[in-house]
């Protein structure tokens, strides 16, 4: 994996070109101090996970030492049908909260950054609250309401708490990204004739589209990744991949856990490329 | 219906704000409320709120505060001014997280603005390389971290085989260090660079032009355009920071202790719901009073955030 | 399976297996399948079809049962046992408690969590007439402290908490938890204990003499003042007991304080492991097999614990998880692997051990607090 990222940002380093105003002619100096920089970052993000990978193939136990290649960890995996449920679960669960997510919090970014009224700064305040919440707190008292409420855990109970965790990183970062929007680029296509629909999605979502993939990124990974909200929430079989592991860890981290984390890697850069090649097929 | 909308402004704002202000009342200040009623109140012989209501556990948090100036040198200068079990863990967290924060902040700039500047093509990709480690596990990565750091992991042996004497890293603060930054690395990199990308570079020449060296035409331009993912960013990476525990405490050995933890363990071994949702409670005022003295400072015209 | 359990052992256990694999079919003691009964109330000891759901919800710790075991439940009774896990006993009571049951049929409490679930009326009585096999189930089992008539568990595992230390580094041999207080100085930094509020302070207190279950504010906090002078001086790391074994496997710590089945694991990927149930008191535990209020279906529960009781399918769940089995009929037939029954740290002579074997009994919300305040204190010098 490590490589991998090295071969592509090393090609990109000599794409970089300076534009032709020569802007960044000043900052040339600097550039390779970023390249370095970057380069590190991404060994440092990778070395760890091509560690984890190598391990889901040693046939000792612990994880502590490497004894000999084998794929039995795999096999395990496919046999196992709790583990294969778990990771389904938390793929379905990380789509549907990420979508989710990224619509209310946009909606409710756009609303924050545009107009001006009673309580805004209530709101403004209160979305930052669930990022300063302790994890275990919220799923203690999700988990009281849902009974409270009577709504039965599942899938159901999980989709809503990652939604609602998720929401507050994809409205800073939408914040971010509408912070000196540029709208007389939306009244220049309403005063030429588009309506308010086809504004908003040929320029308006355009424009804010990096800021769409970066918070649905986001909340993806959020969602994915959590245990300690999930395992609150969860219903009888509904159990989300990282709860299951959690679940695993007095037994120990052993090398069907890394088998099953390396599968969902793969399976997530899958998801993501198809998503990306569904998006570019959309454009053209 | 879209003509409803367009018509009137308030609907339009209802539109808007409708679903994210619900969702946030239901599923998140509801049940923040309930637990705000229990840090009031008593626990019954099983650890579980109990009526009748009391300032007791509050109280518990404080009530050890003394007033006890000393100077030592302890992992670095030690200056306290009061002495007291929970002052004593909810300063060492947002140390804590706050160094992490800043040593994010260091390299995900570079990192991001490297990012920004790609071909367009290529900048989601790079979105997407920073994301992918996060696909695994959070446990697991956590324990390929500890591999990375053992005294016959992968870097001790790489420094013996440069003839260089291996260090002891695993278990001290640094290797807490690196687990924070480790996972906190996406979380400032991706609203950075959310800003950086839309940022105007003709800005710096106009600004070079003007005079300006390259120093302050990043700290007059440069920087306030960019400060709301910087803030963001901070915020994302710093307050999350301040209740983990599960990295400090595997990184860390358990040989130090963090707010987070002594707030999970009430939920968890020592049954105390009440003092539990005291402790949580107070976190949350302490980090937005330290989140808002942090951003605030040398930033007052930033109207984007808090 | 049979190689399951050998890789996971690490250990020649599969001669053990086959030898069960062997006996599996005769030694059955109890009728397993009964043609399906009319009458409503299901005769004792046979097992009523019709009465059976055709699924099953267990909360389990992760990794406490053999697949194998499952699969052939459903094989005989065609009931699919759906299994999640948690992993502290504290995680599962405070789902239960703040949310209800969400549908679990069965449940895997420890000692003390089993008469915390029972006094918060948690737990359903058993009906013992569908567990015939109880009977092969070890007295020193049964009637214990937690639930002292035994009508609402029924023993599953149980092991102790012991200490596991590399003899190639630790100079002598370690047999009482005093030479661990006197850590060597030489080797700072390198003992491990487990991350657990009182099997921590447990610790300080036996060597001082006290009960590891002490509820007087005074001999607990001198158990916290040794063990803060002990972490001064020894450094030791504070993890939980499956990272403790992988620590000491890769040579970062040198000894520490572990549960059996770790200690277990760790020896097996590193034959200079020495695993000791220190003889000055150490904590033993046993996890219970137990029917939640709200079950959905008791019965079918009762059935299901009956077959975990039965002399073949306790031996082979014991090898492949490698703990001990509280059944005596088990062990009696030799159907536990060598290894494992010869191993005095792994199945220690209670009778024998006697006082020097302690229950943690924990679920005090006053004596709770004492302990956590003073791990706080430790974990914050």
């Amino acid at each position: 994996m490590a490589s991998d990222s090295t071969i592509i940002l090393l090609g990109e380093r000599g794409e970089i070109k300076p534009k032709p105003r020569g802007e960044t002619r000043r900052f040339s100096l600097g550039r390779f101090a970023l390249v370095t920089i970057t380069l590190f970052t991404f060994a440092f993000l990778y070395v760890p996970i091509a560690v984890l990978i190598v391990f889901s193939f040693n046939s000792a136990r612990t994880g502590a030492t490497w004894q000999s290649f084998t794929l039995q960890w795999y096999e395990r995996v496919f046999s196992n049908a709790r583990i294969l449920e778990s990771a389904a679960n938390s793929l379905i669960v990380a789509v549907l909260s990420t979508l989710g997510a990224v619509v209310i919090g946009t909606l409710m970014a756009m609303a924050m950054e545009r107009y001006r009224f009673r309580g805004k700064g209530v709101w403004d305040g209160l979305l930052y609250l669930p990022v300063i919440v302790p994890e275990i707190v919220m799923g203690i008292s999700l988990l009281i309401f849902f009974a409270a409420v009577n709504i039965s855990r599942g899938l159901l109970t999980l989709v809503i708490s990652h939604i609602a965790f998720c929401m507050p990183f994809v409205y800073l970062t939408m914040r971010a990204r509408l912070a000196d929007f540029d709208r007389s680029v939306e009244e220049a296509a309403q005063d030429l004739g588009a309506n308010e629909w086809v504004t908003f999605r040929r320029i308006t979502l355009p424009l804010l589209m990096p800021g769409i993939i970066s918070s649905a990124l986001l909340a993806f990974t959020l969602s994915l990744d959590d245990f300690v909200i999930s395992f609150f929430v969860t219903g009888v079989g509904s159990q989300t991949l990282p709860v299951y592991i959690w679940g695993q860890i007095r037994r120990g981290i052993t090398p069907e856990i890394n088998a099953i984390s390396a599968l969902m890697l793969v399976l997530s850069i899958f998801l993501v490329i198809a998503a990306q090649f569904i998006q570019r097929r959309q454009r053209t | 219906m879209i003509q409803v909308f367009r018509e009137h402004r308030s609907l339009r704002i209802a539109g808007l704000m409708g679903p994210g202000a619900f969702w946030l009342v239901v599923f998140f200040l509801i049940p923040l409320l309930i637990m705000a009623v229990i840090s009031f109140m008593s626990r019954d012989q099983f650890g579980f709120p109990a009526p009748p209501f009391t300032l007791g556990n509050y109280w518990d948090v404080v009530k050890d505060i003394r007033f006890n100036p000393s100077i030592s040198f302890v992992g670095g200068l030690n200056i306290r001014l009061f002495d007291g079990l929970y002052l004593e863990l909810f300063w060492r967290s947002i140390w804590l997280s706050l160094v992490s924060t800043i040593i994010t902040l260091l390299i995900a700039f570079p990192v991001a603005l490297f990012m920004s500047r790609l071909p367009r093509g290529y900048r989601s990709l790079t979105l997407f390389l920073v994301m992918i480690p996060f696909w695994t596990n959070f446990l697991v990565r956590t324990y390929a971290l500890q591999f990375m750091l053992r005294g016959n992991g992968p870097i001790n042996t790489l420094l013996r085989a440069l003839g260089l004497e291996p260090i002891d890293l695993l278990f001290t603060p640094a290797a807490v260090m690196i687990g924070l930054v480790y996972g906190n690395l996406p979380f400032m990199i991706l609203p950075l660079y959310t800003s950086l990308e839309k940022f105007d570079w003709t800005m710096i020449e106009a600004a070079n032009d003007l005079g300006a060296n390259t120093l302050q035409a990043f700290r007059r331009v440069m920087l306030p355009l960019v400060s709301p993912g910087l803030v963001a960013g901070s915020i994302l990476t710093f307050v999350p920071a301040v209740g983990s525990y599960i990295t400090v405490e595997l990184m860390g050995g358990g040989r130090t202790n963090m707010i987070g933890y002594t707030i999970a363990q009430q939920f968890s071994a020592s049954v105390n719901w009440p003092f539990g949702s005291a402790l949580s409670l107070l976190m949350m005022i302490i980090v937005t009073i330290a989140a808002v003295l942090y951003f605030r400072s040398g930033r007052g015209e930033q109207r984007t955030v808090l | 399976m049979n190689r399951r359990a050998f890789l996971r052992l690490g250990l020649g256990l599969s001669g053990a297996t086959a030898l069960m694999a062997a006996c599996g079919g005769t030694t059955a003691p109890a009728p397993t399948t009964a043609p399906a009964a009319d009458g409503p109330a299901p005769q004792p000891g046979r097992v009523d079809a019709g009465t059976l759901a055709r699924e099953m919800s267990w909360y389990n710790w992760g990794g406490y049962v053999a697949d194998s075991v499952i699969d052939k439940f459903k094989q005989e009774f065609g009931v699919t046992v759906k299994i999640d896990t948690y992993s502290s006993n504290e995680e599962m009571e405070a789902k239960f408690k703040a949310g209800g049951n969400p549908g679990y049929d069965l449940i895997t409490p420890s000692d003390y969590m089993v008469s915390k679930l029972i006094a918060a009326g948690l737990l359903e009585k058993l009906n013992f007439a569908n567990i015939p096999n109880f009977q092969y189930i070890d007295a020193g089992h049964k009637n214990l402290y937690f639930d002292p008539t035994n009508e609402y568990s029924v023993a599953y595992n149980w092991g102790c908490t012991g200490f596991a230390y590399n003899k190639t580094k630790v100079a002598e041999p370690i047999t009482n938890w005093k030479q661990v207080m006197n850590w060597p100085d030489g080797l700072r930094g390198k003992l491990g204990m487990i991350d657990d509020v009182r099997e921590l302070l447990a610790v300080g207190l036996r060597v001082l003499g006290y009960s590891g279950n002490a509820s007087d504010p005074k001999e607990i906090n001198a158990a916290r003042d040794a063990l803060i002078e002990l972490k001064r001086r020894a450094n030791y790391t504070l993890t939980d007991s499956p990272n403790a074994a992988t620590n000491l496997v890769a040579g970062d710590i040198f000894a520490t304080q572990i549960y059996t089945n770790d200690a277990v694991t760790a020896r097996s990927e590193n034959p200079d492991l020495v695993y000791v149930i220190p003889g000055d008191v150490s904590t033993v535990w046993q996890d219970n097999l137990c029917v939640p209020k709200g079950a959905p279906s008791q019965y079918t529960a009762e059935v299901f614990i009956n077959f975990l009781c039965r002399t073949d399918i306790a031996a082979e769940n014991a090898n492949a998880i490698g703990l001990a089995t509280p059944s005596a009929e088990a062990l009696r037939q030799g159907l536990i692997a060598k290894e494992l029954v010869e191993d005095k740290a792994v199945y220690p002579d209670i009778a024998a051990m006697g006082d020097a074997l302690e229950f943690l009994r924990k679920g005090d919300p006053e004596v709770d607090e004492l302990y956590q305040r003073a791990f706080d204190e430790i974990k914050a010098a």
